[in-house]
């Protein structure tokens, strides 16, 4: 009986460190889908590309793990302005194309062949900025370096969300949101909002793929399915709905790691997107999201 | 202060603009009116550029801003209250005014903004009650009065005004005017663009009467209040 508790509590802190980072990417997703109505469906590759550099960052430069993340995140911030400006801008100007799909598709894997190119295939997996240990509690035990995501997480989207509600970006971004005609008669070019919203997208791509550096292989064709899982989130949330995504990240997070541990390891995926694929059957617009009312 | 020469503007084959010219001096309201579809928010779209005019110039305070885009235009004093109003709706109240600063807004201190707002509040006594309320929740005339005021709240030097009567009660109406007039002695310089050319030929010192992207008429206020062509046309006597 307490074994079973035991494990269980292990169960949903795991799920809850890889939960966090599910959260990070899918937020990516909401953050452009919002203002642009887009979203960047290369985002796993750029995920990856923060774990890449992460891992060069730290070993071959010897950068401290959290110096070496926020660089991360700094240069996949700019990589994400300039994916909006060759890959968005211009493939939305008809609100019917879906251009940026593929657009946004075709940088992904042109990324994922450059990260092959320069890192090769192998895998790496980074020594963890916090050791190896394992922190115990009620019996069971987890590793310090899957524990601290939650904390990390929670201050990144903290931070996120004070710059989203309290600065005048956040407030731009969100009259963007809005009414990009209003947001350019009020002196704010929406062109500019825009590629920020993208630049924070990949920013939030960027931490979490540094972040999941200890805990997970990296190599250079991981960014596909984390994307699409990530992607998985935001749309079973509602696109719309950041709370919904904090909710559903941390909700697959601990799915995945129950199925894995209760079911088995090879059916994880596969019950996950059944799980998807059952929800929007029942509710089209995700569990949160809000059907797209037109404004009077 | 504003001078417009000789615009032309074009949707797609349609020409909307055919050749307007318009001077406004600093301090004046002047009145630009004429009946649905004749071109009035074309002129101002191409003012503020978010119209490029295929010919002819803008230039304000002597400088050519003929193709400079909107949210630059709207950075060097010009300020808009737009036909289609548009509200941030889901934004409160005090975030549709802040935003009303523009490029400002990082620069005006908590105390001046604060200042500001009891300033407009002055004006605008309701805006205050419902200063966290989401615009969204307020009444048309109420939606108008905010926007008056987001376009106010930098103290620009010329406020250009789309149809602001549109779609409003008849008693909000008449408050808009009295607002005008109220503006007018503080100075500021008005674009009206109006439908009803009585109301806009009582607050305006100059109007010009457009037509099929034309002017038909111009002169000041007095003189076209006397005319008897425009009383048919647009006073609907
Ligand atoms: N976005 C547009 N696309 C095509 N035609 C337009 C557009 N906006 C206005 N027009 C046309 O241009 C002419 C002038 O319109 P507008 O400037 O809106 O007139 P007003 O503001 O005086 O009612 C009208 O014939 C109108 O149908
Ligand atoms: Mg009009």
């Amino acid at each position: 009986m307490e074994e079973a508790l035991a494990s269980l509590v292990q169960a949903i802190l795991s799920g809850l460190a890889i939960g966090c980072l599910y959260t990070l990417i899918a937020l990516g997703y909401n953050l452009t889908y919002v203002v642009n109505g887009t979203v960047n469906m290369g985002q796993g590759q750029l995920v990856m590309i923060g774990a890449m550099l992460m891992v060069t960052f730290t070993t071959f430069l010897d950068l401290p793990f959290f110096i070496a993340l926020i660089l991360v995140g700094l240069i996949l911030g700019i990589l994400g302005i300039l994916l909006e400006v060759i890959s968005v801008r211009k493939f939305v100007q008809d609100k019917t194309s879906v251009n940026w799909v593929l657009s946004t598709l075709a940088v992904g894997i042109i990324l994922q062949d450059l990260a092959l190119f320069i890192w090769g295939p192998e895998e790496t997996r980074l020594v963890s900025p916090v050791g190896e240990g394992m922190f115990e509690f009620l019996g069971a035990g987890i590793y310090w370096k899957e524990l601290m995501m939650i904390p990390a997480v929670g201050v990144f989207l903290l931070l996120l969300m004070l710059f989203y509600l309290k600065s005048h970006w956040g407030l731009w971004l969100r009259a963007t949101a809005d009414n990009k005609v209003a947001t350019n008669l009020n002196g704010v070019n929406s062109n500019y909002t825009v590629a920020i919203a993208f630049g924070l997208s990949a920013l939030l791509a960027g931490l979490a793929g540094g972040l999941i550096t200890p805990i997970y292989a990296v190599f250079a064709s991981m960014g596909l399915s984390l994307g699409l899982k990530a992607i998985a989130v935001a749309i079973v949330a509602g696109l719309n709905n950041a709370k919904g995504i904090v909710i559903c990240g941390l909700g697959l997070g601990i799915v995945e790691v129950l199925v894995a541990m209760y079911i088995s390891p090879g059916f994880r995926e596969m019950i996950v997107y059944i799980v998807v694929i059952l929800i929007l059957f029942i509710k089209p617009n995700g569990l949160f999201g809000t059907k797209e009312t037109i404004k009077v | 202060m504003l001078k417009c020469s000789e615009l032309f503007a074009n949707y797609g084959s349609v020409a909307a603009l055919k050749g307007i010219s318009i001077e406004v001096q600093s301090g004046e309201i002047v009145a630009v009116i004429g009946s649905n579809g004749a071109g009035k928010t074309t002129l101002i779209n191409s003012i503020l550029g978010f119209v490029k005019p295929h010919k002819g110039t803008v230039i304000f305070e002597g400088q050519d801003i003929t193709n400079i885009p909107a949210h630059k235009t709207t950075n060097l004093g010009i300020s808009v209250v737009p036909e289609a109003r548009e509200v941030f709706y889901s934004l409160t109240v005090k975030e549709n005014l802040r935003m009303g600063l523009k490029k400002e807004i990082g620069k005006v201190k908590q105390q001046e903004l604060e200042d500001r707002l009891v300033h407009l509040f002055d004006t605008f006594p309701r805006l205050k009650e419902r200063i966290n309320q989401q615009a969204g929740t307020l009444s048309g005339g109420e939606q108008q009065m905010l926007v008056i005021s987001r376009a106010l709240i930098s103290n620009p030097k010329l406020l250009l005004l789309d149809e602001p009567s549109l779609g409003l009660a008849p008693i909000i109406v008449n408050e808009i005017f009295e607002i005008i007039k109220t503006l007018k002695k503080e100075g500021i310089t008005i674009v009206l663009v109006e439908q009803i050319a009585n109301k806009a030929l009582s607050v305006a010192d100059k109007a010009y009467v457009i037509e099929n992207g034309k002017i038909v008429m111009s002169g000041s206020a007095s003189e076209l209040k006397e005319n008897k062509d425009i009383a048919k046309a647009y006073l609907g006597v």
